[in-house]
């Protein structure tokens, strides 16, 4: 067993970003400022879109997205009940209702079949997730939306790296919301990014992040001279700072090694779990790219004669942090008492949410902390053999 | 063959699904019809007096019910339907584009799994399964509790199992093939759906079965 906490979703730091923070902090400049248009522009150069926006957070980014989009209260806004919190959150925070359909079990997505019943007169956007990094079907998303002239938002704060035949994840929907979270494909500690082709959307969104001011009053301090700003919309505080963007200026420049190295440990884990009884991760449809950002298995009590969480608490004790991902949406107290969402409406994101569990995976992981994962996998069913078998010897 | 009193008369039986359903019995079919592509081949087993067909009719006219219910089939007969008598468990099932089965797939326990499977060794397209999962046999109400339980009087087996959600879910997610599943007509259902694996350059199978 290992000796030492593998802590799930440790990022990795290099010594480049560590001298760039420190870079930063002597410079006197660790607001927004020039690190943080730099960072804009090399992950619009990564993605392709025409614009992208800095934030302080993927829920910033949905929820400014949201806003302008023009959604309002009394809407409705779809979107999968398998998700963190923070996208129905966002939907609500503008006063709409977030509508749930249910995933298909095997990509964990939001089934795109099931979208049409849900939309009525009052729908005005689908906000799909990538979920894990698999790219939803884009094709049949950008279709529907085109058919019921809905807004396409989507949630990629685990797919920076995605790409699907339509385009890359952020060049294809009207706005694309990503994360730079402590445990994402790229880590700004915390922070978020909106990629979008339309210049007036891009334009709102950054005044609607620094308080409403007009363009660019980050610049009122600078060595350009003091200039007045106006207060064009009660705005939100936002905006991504320097100090973040000094990680994401170096972080961005690993993303295609990185992902190499999350593909060699996704396929490390396929097989040396694939004769064990959990379920793996589905295949990946073809002409795609998953961004590989977390491995999920599904831990069924009938197979494993452990709960869940009792199968997480083993890999704790071996040392192994994991994670749930998640429990979905519709179960948690606020949208089943206020919004009425009840358990059995989406039988497929409630499976899921009672059985999945992410292992470790990440380019901070070297080859002895993947094999160590893989052991304490394996080493969970030894014990559990035996003791099923002890237990059958003492009965008989 | 002995069934329970729903099945010894056609009128009964739609009865009986109109109270177990208070009063709208058709959305739940409406569900699997909207599940089914236009034009599409299906075979429905154990149609009982054929709800789905209602659905179908204009949608669908390859349609063909099976039922082990004589009764039943004489009914379905007479109302023109391609209608057959049918028992699951020993007769194989004609290939079609879907095929389906509403409110029957628990009299098979424990074999509902086998089921499943000769369904999907026979649908080109899919397999859609439609069930309920808050059985009326465990009503509040004593009258619904009768209902539950005469609907689960087939061939004189009195069935004692019931699918519960987890236990359809379970079922479902552990065989080959599972596409999707959603809670049907008022949530007391849930429909499933499986892959085909029927070849699909094999030719369409005969309107009148060589058994029947």
């Amino acid at each position: 067993m290992r000796e030492d906490f593998l802590v799930f979703g440790r990022p990795q730091i290099e010594e480049d970003e560590i001298a760039e923070v420190v870079a930063t902090l002597r410079s006197g400049w660790i607001g927004t400022g020039p690190k943080t248009t730099a960072f804009e522009e090399a992950f619009r150069t990564l993605i392709g879109a025409k614009y992208a926006i800095s934030v302080g957070s993927c829920t910033a980014a949905l929820h400014l997205s949201m806003l302008v989009s023009g959604i309002k209260p009394g809407d409705e806004v779809i979107t999968t009940p398998m998700t963190f919190c923070a996208t129905a959150n966002a939907i609500t925070h503008v006063g709409a209702k977030p509508i749930f359909v249910d995933i298909n079990p095997k990509t964990l997505n939001i089934d795109p079949d099931q979208i049409e019943c849900a939309i009525t007169d009052k729908t005005r956007a689908i906000i799909p997730v990538h979920f894990a990094g698999r790219p939803c079907d884009m094709q049949k998303l950008t279709a529907l939306a085109k058919k019921h002239n809905l807004m396409l938002i989507e949630d990629a704060a685990h797919a920076i790296e995605s790409d699907t035949p339509q385009g890359k994840i952020g060049t294809i929907g009207d706005l694309t919301c990503f994360s730079f979270y402590v445990t994402k494909n790229i880590t700004t500690a915390e922070g978020g990014m909106i990629t979008t082709n339309n210049a007036e959307w891009a334009e709102k969104l950054k005044i609607y992040a620094l308080h409403g001011l007009s363009h660019d009053a980050w610049k009122r301090y600078s060595d350009s001279g003091f200039k007045h700003y106006e207060v064009q919309f009660p705005g939100f505080k936002y905006n991504m700072t320097d100090l973040q963007a000094s990680l994401g200026l170096h972080q961005i420049k690993r993303v295609d090694k990185n992902l190499k190295r999350r593909e060699s440990i996704w396929r490390r884990y396929d097989e040396a779990f694939q004769n064990l009884p959990i379920k793996i991760p589905a295949p990946t449809s073809a002409n795609t790219i998953h961004a590989r950002h977390l491995y999920t298995i599904l831990i069924d009590v009938k197979e494993t004669k452990l709960e869940r969480d009792a199968f997480q608490h083993e890999l704790f004790k071996r040392n192994i942090g994991t994670g749930i991902h998640y429990t979905s949406v519709h179960l948690q107290p606020y949208y089943r008492d206020v919004l009425n969402y009840q358990p059995g409406q989406f039988p497929a994101a409630e499976y899921i949410s009672d059985r999945t569990l992410s292992l470790p995976l990440g380019p901070s992981m070297n080859d002895q902390d993947v094999e160590d994962v893989i052991e304490a996998v394996h080493d969970i069913f030894k014990t559990r053999a035996s003791v099923n078998s002890v237990q059958v010897e003492i009965e008989t | 063959m002995r069934f329970g009193f729903l099945y010894q008369h056609p009128w009964i039986y739609d009865l009986a699904l109109y109270g177990l359903y208070h009063g709208d019995p058709h959305a739940r079919f409406k569900q699997v019809a909207n599940e089914i592509p236009k034009g599409a081949s299906v075979v429905d087993l154990c149609a009982g007096t054929s709800f789905l067909f209602r659905q179908l009719q204009e949608k669908c006219p390859n349609y063909q019910a099976f039922d082990i219910n004589p009764r039943l089939v004489k009914h379905l007969q007479k109302r023109g339907i391609n209608a057959h008598s049918f028992d699951v468990r020993t007769d194989a099932i004609p290939q079609a584009d879907v095929v389906t089965m509403c409110s029957s797939l628990y009299h098979f326990h424990p074999n509902c799994k086998d089921i499943i499977q000769q369904m999907q060794n026979s649908a080109r397209e899919k397999v859609i399964v439609l069930e309920p999962v808050h059985n009326a046999k465990n009503s509040r109400f004593a009258f619904m509790r009768l209902l539950g339980a005469q609907a689960g009087i087939v061939d004189g087996k009195i069935n004692e199992f019931y699918f519960s959600p987890d236990a359809f879910q379970d079922l479902i997610h552990h065989t080959s093939g599972f596409q999707k599943v959603a809670p049907a007509g008022d949530g007391r259902d849930m429909l499933a759906i499986f892959d085909g694996h029927a070849s699909t350059t094999s030719e369409p199978s005969p309107q009148t079965p060589a058994y029947s």
